[in-house]
């Protein structure tokens, strides 16, 4: 029953956003938008087991608009993005453990650090073009792992490896997690002990009691990933961003349009390293424990395939691209395979639609997404 | 040479070498900031200038400069490789002969990775995939031939493994003009970047499908070409088989002694409740952990325990509940203990059976030396328990414990990490035939001298058809410009599909060699990003990425960094740190020359 429900309730959340995006006239519009926008925020109460998976989504879809500014904005290639999602998760941890900041200023500390690591490690790397540029990320990448690897996890960690509850985003709502559970458990008493008939509302509190951490981490994420669009809207509206796309277009041109190309270079990369570190620190706090296999190669290639498969050079792009991948791992795949060979089967279909996408869409789902509009408009007038 | 001058030389390189970077760092930040002074604190604020106004400066020194910096950087490198590692004249000689071989895969991958460049204008960053796919067809290609075939005629395995190679070269010919064909020609005129992101796709893919569609993750040996030990697979498979026995013997072993152990904790929570009698509720509490001893799994008993603790964690003040809840807490505390060292031996166990042989003889006695040494102890405890003067009662409590702390000490012996690298199972055994001893400690495998050979070999054949054949002048014109070759009627299709064969081919043979030779057995991981093929693109930089000659030196150099510095914790960082100097500080490498640029 509850399956039905959230079903139901899922794909009606995403025929809202497609309505939202479909529909010209303004009030109709506005009225999706608003039904999208209480999708949002019901989604994590009915469709409790998926929250923690779009938790995972919202995180890459951080570092998927970051990297979106470099790679689509700017046309400066970089396979190195999981080094500075470790850089960020670190920074904020240390600043945590060792200076005790509070946790939402540490977060944006671990971003704005990240931002500068990336400003200047990007000086020398970014006199590289196309693939040359690729291959040097490419050791930027392995360089950065294995400093992390050997040297900073003992610095930042000491020896437990782990970070203790209290600097976890899910604290924040500790007290109603105990006060639920006090309830719940003076439902059980009333119960089990004197009898009385199980109340409809007993499930729904359990699941809630039991996400309660999930759920809050849900919408922390989500308000920072609203926030970030916000910021990266607006840039990219600025001058900073109009250098961006004349860099990417030809160089040559907007260097003789008077463009500073040495310092937009490093503007882009700087920017991409603030989302990814921000994510990064999100991270940190949403798990508390620091593997490095979380930053592996592989996770900068992933965020390179969902910012081709959804669409390049847009935020709903990427956004779009993170869904997608996490979706495809957290529920399609489980269907095909119930083994631990799930994690690699989802590396290799998205490796494949990257391909068809480079060969025959270009521009990702967004692109198809307005042919459908255009094609859906046209017939009606 | 004498030992301690080399160091001496090696203390004044490192010195000399730090000083001539440091000055001519100092130097370019002088003039950059001379330069600059002009326009404001600029300079100071963004690094990138100091590059820019060094290139655009119209300073006779500049390109002296450069070279400093870029000497300087080298000298300090070897100076620490003399003064720190090259304490033993053994342990140098060593990582010479190694540093040749692996050498010649590096440059044979930088080579392929090169060829495809020259001709295409596209790095393949799918091309260790691709070999992966090439290698495992060829594992599968020998998997094919029976236990008894290789057995019973040992003379014929040679020819046999020759075919099979030639097959995987074919294989391996096909697949690279297929994938070209498919993949790589409709994307020919694409911008850079959409080359790359559909190579890593295509990486992605590739890799995905030999990891789970075709083959699996797990290692598997790849037989030696010489050393005639072609049939060691089944022998191996044979003592696996008897390893994964004994597994499952200690597993068993472990889960019956925890699950004695959980009984007893679970018992001395329920007596520790029925005797506080004067907690209300205490039927229910005794309920629930009558019905937390059922459940099999300890996940439910800590869930219910949970469960409990909350319930009385609020609210309420009476002392005898806390005490009881942190008893609670307690078992609870215990019980994952218990757990951690369950899973801890199992995973012991598993490692067990992964192991080869000749490891797993050692192991396997050191355990049993522990376990006959507890054995002894608790059968002696018992005896003087037995001989001593107390009750029957006091006797059976005084056997259940030493029981207790036997269990737990045997426990103890299977879940230590008595293996110093997590990597054993996957680590080779190399038959004695197989290797030329030179001394006691400086080896090389034969199969490394072949392989350093055939790299010759192939250098010498790829230099003669590229210098005296049709096909090569093709290959060269094409490399210097698409449209000219078109227009003098070559047929550049053909071309290129011609480099993606060769250059496919010969990552092939790099990696088989490559995965013969190592120590460690081949998964799908071997070739990736991070081993073979990053290698293979810091030789290719360090060499100078248009220059093919220049690829193969620069092969052999990293194979040689590689293996001096494999002492230290360096050498992962050290190929990267590679390609990142040269391509800051000399982008087009040690023999590379920079052409003009299109606009």
């Amino acid at each position: 029953m509850t399956t039905f429900i959230s079903t139901i309730f899922g794909l009606a959340g995403m025929l809202f956003f497609f309505l939202a995006f479909i529909k010209d006239k303004p009030s109709t519009k506005r009225t999706y938008k608003m039904l999208a926008g209480a999708f949002i925020l019901l989604f994590p109460f009915i469709m409790t087991s998926w929250v923690q998976g779009i938790n995972t989504a919202l995180v890459y879809a951080i570092l998927a608009i970051g990297l979106n500014i470099l790679l689509g904005n700017a046309g400066q290639i970089s396979l190195g993005h999981a080094a500075f999602y470790a850089v960020g998760a670190y920074i904020s941890s240390a600043l945590v453990l060792h200076a005790e900041l509070p946790l939402f200023l540490s977060i944006l500390l671990a971003g704005i650090g990240t931002a500068i690591v990336g400003f200047l490690l990007g000086t020398p790397v970014l006199r590289l073009k196309g693939h040359f540029l690729g291959i040097a990320t490419l050791g930027l990448h392995v360089l950065i792992y294995n400093l992390v690897k050997d040297k900073l996890k003992g610095v930042v960690f000491g020896a437990s490896a782990k970070m203790p509850e209290v600097h976890k985003i899910s604290y924040l709502t500790k007290s109603w997690e105990y006060s639920l559970k006090n309830s719940l458990s003076s439902l059980d008493y009333q119960i089990e002990i004197l009898g009385k008939s199980k109340p409809f509302y007993y499930d729904f509190v359990d699941t809630i009691t039991k996400s309660i951490g999930q759920i809050t981490e849900y919408f922390i994420i989500f308000v920072i990933l609203v926030l970030l669009v916000y910021m990266a809207r607006n840039i990219l509206r600025t001058k900073v961003g109009r250098a961006l796309a004349a860099l990417r277009d030809s160089e040559v041109a907007a260097r003789m349009l008077g463009v500073n190309i040495a310092i937009f270079k490093n503007i882009a990369f700087g920017l991409s390293a603030f989302y990814a570190g921000i994510a990064g620190a999100i991270y940190a706090h949403t798990t508390g424990a620091l593997d490095e296999t979380s930053f592996e190669l592989t996770i900068s290639l992933m965020i390179l395939a969902m910012i081709i498969i959804g669409g390049i050079a847009t935020i709903q792009g990427a956004i779009i691209g993170a869904f997608f991948f996490q979706v495809l791992n957290m529920q399609v795949i489980p269907l095909i395979f119930s083994s631990g060979k799930g994690q690699m089967l989802g590396s290799t279909i998205m490796g494949l639609c990257v391909v068809l996408a480079v060969i025959f869409v270009p521009k990702g789902i967004v692109y198809m997404l307005w042919q459908m509009k255009i094609k859906l408009t046209q017939k009606r007038s | 040479m004498e030992l301690s001058n080399l160091f001496y030389f090696g203390a004044f390189l490192k010195n000399a070498g730090l000083i001539a970077f440091g000055g001519a760092s100092i130097l370019v930040i002088y003039i950059a900031f001379r330069d600059r002074l002009k326009r404001g604190l600029y300079a100071f604020l963004f690094p990138y200038h100091l590059y820019y106004s060094m290139e655009r400066m119209r300073h006779p020194w500049k390109k002296q400069i450069n070279k400093v910096l870029f000497g300087g950087f080298f000298a300090f490198l070897a100076g620490i490789i003399f003064t720190d590692i090259l304490s033993d004249s053994q342990q140098l000689a060593l990582a010479l002969l190694k540093g040749i071989t692996t050498g010649s895969f590096y440059a044979l991958m930088a080579f392929a990775i090169i060829l495809i460049f020259k001709t295409t204008d596209l790095v393949n960053f799918a091309q260790a995939d691709m070999v992966t796919v090439s290698v495992f067809f060829l594992i599968t290609i020998l998997g094919g031939f029976s236990d008894q075939f290789l057995t019973t005629y040992p003379s014929e395995i040679a020819m046999v493994y020759g075919l099979a190679i030639l097959i995987m070269i074919l294989f391996a010919g096909g697949f690279g003009a297929l994938t070209e064909m498919v993949f790589i020609k409709p994307i020919q005129k694409q911008h850079p970047i959409s080359q790359i992101i559909l190579t890593l796709g295509l990486s992605m893919f590739f890799m995905g499908i030999s990891g789970v569609v075709l083959w699996d993750q797990d290692p598997h040996t790849l037989p030696n070409i010489i050393g005639r030990d072609v049939y060691r697979t089944s022998v191996y498979e044979d003592i696996k088989t008897k390893n994964n026995a004994f597994a499952g013997e200690i597993k068993n072993i472990i889960v019956m002694s925890s699950e004695t152990d959980i009984k007893v904790q679970i018992d001395g929570a329920v007596e520790g409740f029925k005797n506080q009698k004067n907690i209300e509720n205490i039927d229910m509490l005794s309920a629930e952990i009558e019905k937390a001893m059922s459940y099999d799994k300890l996940e439910q008993f800590s869930e219910v325990i949970d469960k409990i603790s909350g319930l009385y964690s609020y609210g309420e003040d009476s002392k005898d509940i806390k005490t009881i809840v942190q008893h609670l807490k307690n078992v609870k505390n215990d019980l994952s203990d218990v757990r951690v060292n369950l899973e801890k031996s199992i995973e012991t166990a598993q490692k067990l059976a992964n192991l080869p042989p000749k490891e797993y003889k050692d192991v396997r006695d050191s355990y049993d030396a522990k376990t006959k040494a507890i054995e002894d102890e608790f059968d002696k405890e018992k005896a003087s328990v037995e001989a001593s003067s107390l009750t029957d009662e006091e006797k059976t409590i005084k056997l259940e414990s030493l029981q207790k702390n036997k269990t737990k000490d045997l426990m103890g012996v299977y879940s230590i990490d008595t293996f110093a690298s997590e990597k054993e199972g996957e680590m080779k055994i190399v038959p004695p035939s197989a290797i030329i001893k030179f001394t006691e400690t400086v080896t090389i495998t034969k199969d490394g001298l072949l392989a350093v050979g055939v790299t010759l070999i192939i250098m010498l054949i790829i230099f003669l058809l590229f210098k005296y054949t049709l096909l090569g002048i093709a290959l060269r014109a094409t490399a210097q410009s698409q449209n000219t070759s078109k227009l003098m009627g070559i047929n550049v299709d053909k071309v290129f599909i011609f480099s993606w064969v060769v250059s496919i081919t010969l990552a092939s043979i790099a990696a088989l060699f490559f995965a013969i030779a190592t120590d460690m057995r081949t998964n799908i991981l071997t070739f990736s990003f991070g081993n073979l093929m990053l290698k293979g693109f810091s030789a290719a930089v360090l060499g100078g990425f248009s220059s093919l000659p220049g690829a193969v030196l620069g092969g052999f150099l990293l194979g040689i960094f590689d293996n001096i510095l494999s002492y230290t914790d360096m050498r992962e960082v050290l190929s990267f740190g590679i390609i990142l100097a040269v391509l800051i500080i000399k982008p087009d490498g040690l023999f590379g020359h920079s052409g003009a640029k299109k606009v």
